[in-house]
């Protein structure tokens, strides 16, 4: 069987991306063969083709996808043909210190699709390709019928990740709740602390055209600087999810003693933060640092979905599917941050 | 003899109260709560502010006389925190004209709280905190950040009584104050410091996970951070470096359970495999150190750095990509009191905690005492008031 992908050579080759067909390999035990159905482009990615993030070369990007099961060496499982999957970006040994303490993650002999070198493992290692061989370390969930691949490709990276920041927010009355960013990641983060039972979830950001999506995913959209100014003190959690180090500030201004700030967004070099020891200590804050999430995060985002589907409008924050070939072109036009996502799908021969 | 020994001893854990009033006659300050021997001066002294002609400055006044809920103790032992010393070289801002000093253990001469079981000579130590235990604050257990704070120490003297901090004779404790008796075994010298210094390590120590051969890494040798590196060893932590300043504290670094770490070879060796760092020095620069010790999954403990000059100098990617946790903790709540001094009941034989503790000078000599607190040559210098009426 012959699978097609789209390979990275970098930033400063002669094309930056090229198809290549090539056999899929045999199956080794464990292993999932998967479909894709339908990518969609994390900012991640955006940052790697502008040359903000560095990742391995030659390689197969993406790393966010609703995929289907076309063969399997999972025997103990319930898996079939056909069968709807999400998947952790995350490929983890279950064994290692840090996955027998929850933090899979940070797992010693951590692989993670769409940044590995095509040479690790299989090379259908990423979710721009017509295929994907799931390794024996990957945490699967079958997606129900109710959710539809355009809602369903986003939550292995965008929605678990949200799913991991949410086990660090404390349940509490008549919370108050600041999301700095008004992308995927934050309108889930703001549907996430209203399904929780905060009562005042603002949500700022660029894109003044996001504000009516801000309102509908339950928050109080923030582009006026007054408001933050009454809210000084007065926030229990603060949820970095921009990328951008100077909104820092104003989150530590606004949060009350004892308050909780998740930083989710600034995964790359230019996140220098000026802020100083004291103004952590004299509130008793906490900051938590997020990066990626645990196979059981992957559950809790596939289920907070199958629950709010219908009360959220997820379909309307998705962009348009652009043909795998046209790879380019899509992430040129996500780069444009006119959706919260565009999507990619592969021409199935 | 015997026999009267076992008499009062029986008497003392039965009618405790009625017995150390049958024992007064040997303290004259002594009253219960209903006798009072009222008008009582007592001395403070009373910081003017590092610009003025007299920046520490005697003052004799009556002791007004106690409200609802509210203790009057006398000093027994006063110790020089850190942020004492800070602020008088203006590091620190405090309210002026003030009666500094916010750690001491004192001695209940009367008090105006029928419920509890307090009695007069009880030796005690208090909470820094006033706190109103009804506020958001207070109910969620931050009681440090109550709405209506007051702070024994920090408070100008037309605040409340004007007893309000250690470097006097007495203190009015206030009905929001929570306080703890002191066990005999207890010597003042070690009990002094527990109602800061000890009682902000165990608050710390709330937000420290149980690791299993877990290896853990204190910034600072001062008193906070041997009572930290003591506290981490009793929590089960495998391996508790300790680095400083002063290599002369090396060894009381090995006797409180830490290994001295005056060697950047050792930093390297441990990148990435360190689970929880505490900041106990108040230098900024140190936290980058930190930051590349701790594994994934870490935590960071920030104590020290009470000021403004603390820029850090480090990046969101840093805490983000090791799924870092960074806690801020500023003094304490009402039960880290009561656990500091169970650990230093429970731990008193077995860590040298009197070796740490330096001179002690009167009350009168407070400027002095400053003056070899600066040196930090010991973990504590102590102050010791002459008690006006006895």
């Amino acid at each position: 069987m012959l699978g097609e992908r789209i390979v990275f050579n970098g930033l400063n080759s002669e094309k930056m991306f090229s198809s290549e067909t090539v056999p899929l390999p045999e199956l080794a035990p464990g292993e999932i063969l998967v479909k894709v159905r339908l990518a969609s482009i994390c900012m991640s990615d955006v940052h790697t083709t502008t040359g903000q993030r560095v990742e391995p070369t030659p390689s197969v990007l993406g790393h966010e996808a609703v995929v289907e099961v076309v063969a399997h060496r999972r025997p103990e499982s319930d898996l079939m043909k056909g069968d709807r999957l999400t998947f952790s970006i995350a490929d983890s040994c279950a064994k290692c210190e840090f996955c027998l303490k929850g933090l899979s993650q940070k797992c010693t002999k951590l692989f993670k699709y769409g940044h590995a070198k095509l040479s690790d493992g299989s090379g259908f290692n990423g979710c721009y390709a017509s295929h994907i061989i799931i390794r024996s370390g990957t945490h699967v969930v079958k997606i129900p019928n109710i959710i539809f691949d355009r809602c369903a490709a986003p939550i292995n990276c965008s929605l678990a990740t949200v799913m991991c920041a949410m086990e660090f927010v404390p349940k509490i009355k008549n919370g108050r709740a600041f999301v700095q960013g008004d992308g995927m990641l934050g309108l889930y983060t703001s549907v996430v602390l209203h399904e929780l039972g905060y009562e005042t979830v603002y949500c700022s950001g660029n894109h003044i055209q996001r504000s009516q999506f801000i309102t509908r995913f339950g928050a109080v959209p923030l582009y006026n600087d007054e408001i933050l100014i009454e809210e000084t003190n007065k926030i229990d959690v603060v949820v970095e999810v921009c990328g951008v180090s100077n909104v820092v500030n104003d989150g530590i201004k606004l949060l009350k003693p004892g308050g909780l700030y998740l930083f989710l967004g600034m995964v790359h070099p230019h996140s220098d933060l000026h802020i100083t020891g004291e103004q952590i200590i004299r509130k008793c804050l906490m900051i938590k640092g997020i990066h990626n999430y645990a196979p059981r995060h992957l559950d809790q985002a596939v289920d907070f979905l199958v629950k709010t589907i219908d009360k959220y409008p997820y379909e309307e924050v998705v962009g348009p599917t652009y043909d795998l070939s046209d790879l380019q072109n899509a992430i040129k036009i996500a780069t444009e941050k006119t959706f919260a996502r565009v999507l990619v799908k592969p021409n199935m021969k | 003899m015997i026999v009267s020994r076992i008499l009062i001893r029986s008497f003392k854990q039965k009618y405790s109260h009625i017995c150390r009033t049958l024992c007064s006659a040997q303290n004259s300050n002594a009253t219960t709560h209903t006798e009072k021997t009222y008008p009582i001066s007592g001395t403070r002294t009373v910081f003017n502010g590092i610009n003025s002609q007299t920046m520490f400055a005697p003052q004799t006044a009556l002791i007004p006389e106690l409200t609802p809920g509210e203790i009057l103790v006398k000093v027994r032992l006063a110790s020089i925190c850190m942020s004492d010393v800070h602020t008088i070289r203006g590091q620190r801002i405090e309210p002026t004209p003030s009666v500094l000093g916010h750690e001491a253990i004192v001695e209940v001469v009367t008090h105006r709280r029928p419920e509890s079981d307090l009695a007069v000579g009880d030796r005690l130590t208090f909470s820094i905190a006033d706190s109103c235990g009804q506020c958001e604050f207070c109910l969620t257990g931050l009681n440090q950040k109550c709405i209506k704070l007051f702070k024994y120490g920090h408070a100008k003297l037309s605040d409340g009584s004007g007893y309000n901090g250690c470097y006097a004779t007495h203190i009015i404790l206030r009905r929001g104050t929570h306080v703890v008796k002191i066990p005999e075994i207890i010597s003042d010298r070690c009990a002094a410091p527990i109602n800061c210094s000890l009682a902000t390590a165990m608050c710390a120590m709330e937000y420290v996970p149980k690791a299993k051969n877990g290896r853990a890494f204190v910034q600072g040798d001062g008193m906070l951070g041997l009572y930290t590196c003591a506290a981490l060893r009793e929590h089960g932590f495998e391996r508790v470096y300790c680095s400083g300043t002063r290599l002369q504290r090396s060894k009381f670094i090995e006797h409180f359970g830490g290994i001295p770490l005056y060697n950047d070879e050792i930093l390297e060796e441990e990148t990435n495999k360190i689970d929880v760092v505490v900041e106990v020095c108040g230098v900024s620069n140190v936290v980058n150190d930190g930051l590349r010790l701790l594994k994934p999954g870490g935590v960071y403990l920030f104590v020290g750095m009470v000021h403004p000059h603390s820029q850090l100098n480090i990046t969101g990617e840093q805490i983000i990509r090791k799924c870092l946790t960074i806690k801020g903790i500023h003094n304490y709540a009402p039960r880290h009191l009561d656990q500091a001094v169970q650990f230093l009941e429970k731990t008193f034989k077995k860590y040298p905690y009197e070796e740490l503790i330096g001179p002690t000078y009167d009350l009168s000599d407070l400027s002095q005492a400053m003056q070899i607190s600066i040196e930090k040559r010991y973990g504590r210098v102590l102050v010791k008031p002459n008690v006006l009426t006895s």
